[in-house]
């Protein structure tokens, strides 16, 4: 996981922040795994077909 | 309670005696800007004070009086608002070293409007966590906000100025904003009262945006009363705010007879240290909640709120992230570029399964009217703590902070923010968490809470003399 996340967050910088420093893509990558470990509930959560996207949430 | 110079601390009570002709507008707001001056220092809720402007008003305020004018509610009382709100004459910083040279504001923001309209006199601009993204308020252009009962802690964020101010005794209402728990978090660390309504209900009008989809207005007050009298004064239905729901007046102060609460367990325990678990099971017991139930699928509420809050702001400041990543705020930058990269199928997920978990909490509030829960997982850390422990868990202190919160406002449900006692003389909150639309059931709750004397906002400290100012005086 960590190795695709790795590689995953390379490419995105890459085309949206090519600038960056190594150093801050070190940190950028860093954020990035703990916000994945945070998606984990996320992702792994059964929404049916019909389950539409609340972009704009009117309770 | 008055403060040393006999004006009363309570908004309420101001408006109350100033109506009663015991002092002046003009007397009150140079009272009150003495104290800031003299005090703020050692906090440092407050990034600009509008001086001037404050007096202007006060001086017309004490002419209305003068002539026999009807006064509005809130007539006397001094206010700030947090540094994302629209201020007529400065620049709208957000916590933002990159915004410092921005064109000062043309108007106010819409809820600030609302205030002055109602009387209130603003007084100035409040510290934050650069773009509201944060919890502990330790802004390193600004400096940290610190916790008016123990400067070596945080006051919360991203709201910290404004809790601070509050709980300082410097103004007794104020602005802010929840993202994720931006005004329970400082609520709960400074021992303040706050409200975080349903999401669309207050207008968002004039203020700098952090997340389109998650962001609430909201607002601290030392009472129920006092709080329950600025909420009402801020509703209205705001054509200007695409998100603001078109709803009628709907007072927070309705009757209610009997209520059915319930303590949040599972999740909300298992993050809560001794105090916090406390303060939830006290507050419980004082509502008459016998019955602890389970948030739905409250992890997954908090992993949807992280990445919609870790997209949208990322995607909300790419342009300067790449331009001027080094002005950026350090705490904050690295996770903005996170989630900016954030796959489009994860967001877009994290969107469906609160869609879904809507309609499950919706569920919980047919059994229940009001659900208890703590608002952070301990008391105020200390400036600069990095970690914290939570029942042998280490976490991370400055994106955990409000792993309590995040759940509640991803549904967009209202909460009015208790401050209670703990066994360490340092406060927290518990969350009165209501059902959409329905912040009067949170409010009555609070406001029973605060008969019973278990929801309790702590006197404003004595400020150590020592540490004044060169020429400042009380």
């Amino acid at each position: 996981m960590s190795s695709s996340i790795d590689a995953y967050v390379e490419a995105a910088l890459a085309l949206h922040f090519p600038a960056l420093s190594d150093e801050a893509a070190a940190r950028v990558k860093a954020q990035f795994v703990r916000i994945a470990q945070l998606a984990a509930p996320v992702l792994a959560y059964h929404v049916d077909a019909d389950d539409e996207p609340a972009p704009v949430y009117r309770p | 309670m008055t403060t040393s110079n006999h004006f009363p601390y309570g908004a309420l009570a101001i408006a109350r005696a100033y109506a009663n002709g015991d002092f002046s507008a003009r007397e009150l707001i140079e009272a009150t800007l003495a104290r800031i001056d003299a005090y703020d220092a050692q906090v440092n809720a407050f990034t600009a004070i509008t001086r001037e402007r404050a007096l202007v008003e006060a001086d017309a305020l004490d002419a209305r009086r003068a002539r026999g004018d009807t006064l509005p509610p809130l007539a006397g009382v001094p206010f700030a608002a947090k540094n994302l709100f629209d201020i007529e004459g400065i620049a709208t910083l957000a916590g933002s070293r990159v915004l410092g040279n921005a064109p000062a504001a043309a108007c106010d923001a819409a809820l600030v409007t609302r205030l002055t309209g109602q009387g209130a006199i603003m007084i100035g601009a409040l510290n934050m966590d650069e773009f509201a993204y944060g919890f502990t308020t330790e802004n390193h252009h600004a400096g940290p906000c610190r916790n008016p009962h123990d400067l070596t802690r945080s006051a919360g964020g991203s709201s910290g100025g404004s809790a601070a101010a509050v709980a300082a005794g410097f103004v007794p209402i104020t602005l802010g904003t929840d993202t994720n728990g931006s005004v329970r978090v400082p609520a709960s660390l400074c021992g303040v009262f706050g409200v975080k309504p349903t999401y669309g209900r207050l207008s968002r009008h004039g203020t700098y945006p952090f997340v389109a989809s998650l962001d609430h207005m909201g607002a601290f007050a030392r009472s129920v009363d006092d709080l329950a009298a600025t909420y009402d004064a801020l509703q209205f239905a705001d054509p200007l705010d695409p998100a603001c729901a078109q709803r009628a007046f709907e007072s927070a102060n309705a009757k209610h007879g009997g209520l059915r609460v319930a303590r949040l367990g599972g999740y909300f325990d298992e993050h809560a240290n001794d105090d916090a678990r406390h303060a939830s099971h006290a507050a419980a017991e004082a509502l008459g909640a016998s019955e602890t139930v389970e948030y739905p699928d409250a992890d997954a509420a908090r992993g949807a709120a992280f990445l919609i809050t870790a997209a949208e702001g990322g995607q909300l400041h790419m342009a300067n992230l790449r331009a001027r990543y080094d002005e950026r705020e350090p705490l904050s930058r690295d996770r903005l570029i996170a989630g900016a990269l954030l796959p489009a199928a994860w967001v877009v997920q994290a969107q469906r399964v609160r869609a879904a978990l809507r309609t499950r909490v919706l569920e919980l509030f047919e059994r229940y009217d009001v659900l208890v829960a703590p608002a952070t997982p301990m008391v105020a850390p200390r400036i600069g703590d990095e970690f914290m422990d939570i029942n042998g868990e280490r976490l991370a202190v400055r994106p955990n902070l409000g792993l309590l919160t995040q759940p509640v406002s991803c549904l967009g449900l209202p909460v009015v923010a208790a401050p209670m006692r703990t066994r360490s003389g340092l406060p927290i909150a518990v969350q009165l968490i209501a059902p959409p639309w329905r912040e009067d059931l949170a409010f009555e709750a609070a406001r029973r809470l605060e008969t019973a004397q278990v929801a309790h906002c702590p006197p404003p400290p004595v400020f150590d003399e020592a540490l004044l100012l060169p020429g400042a005086n009380a």
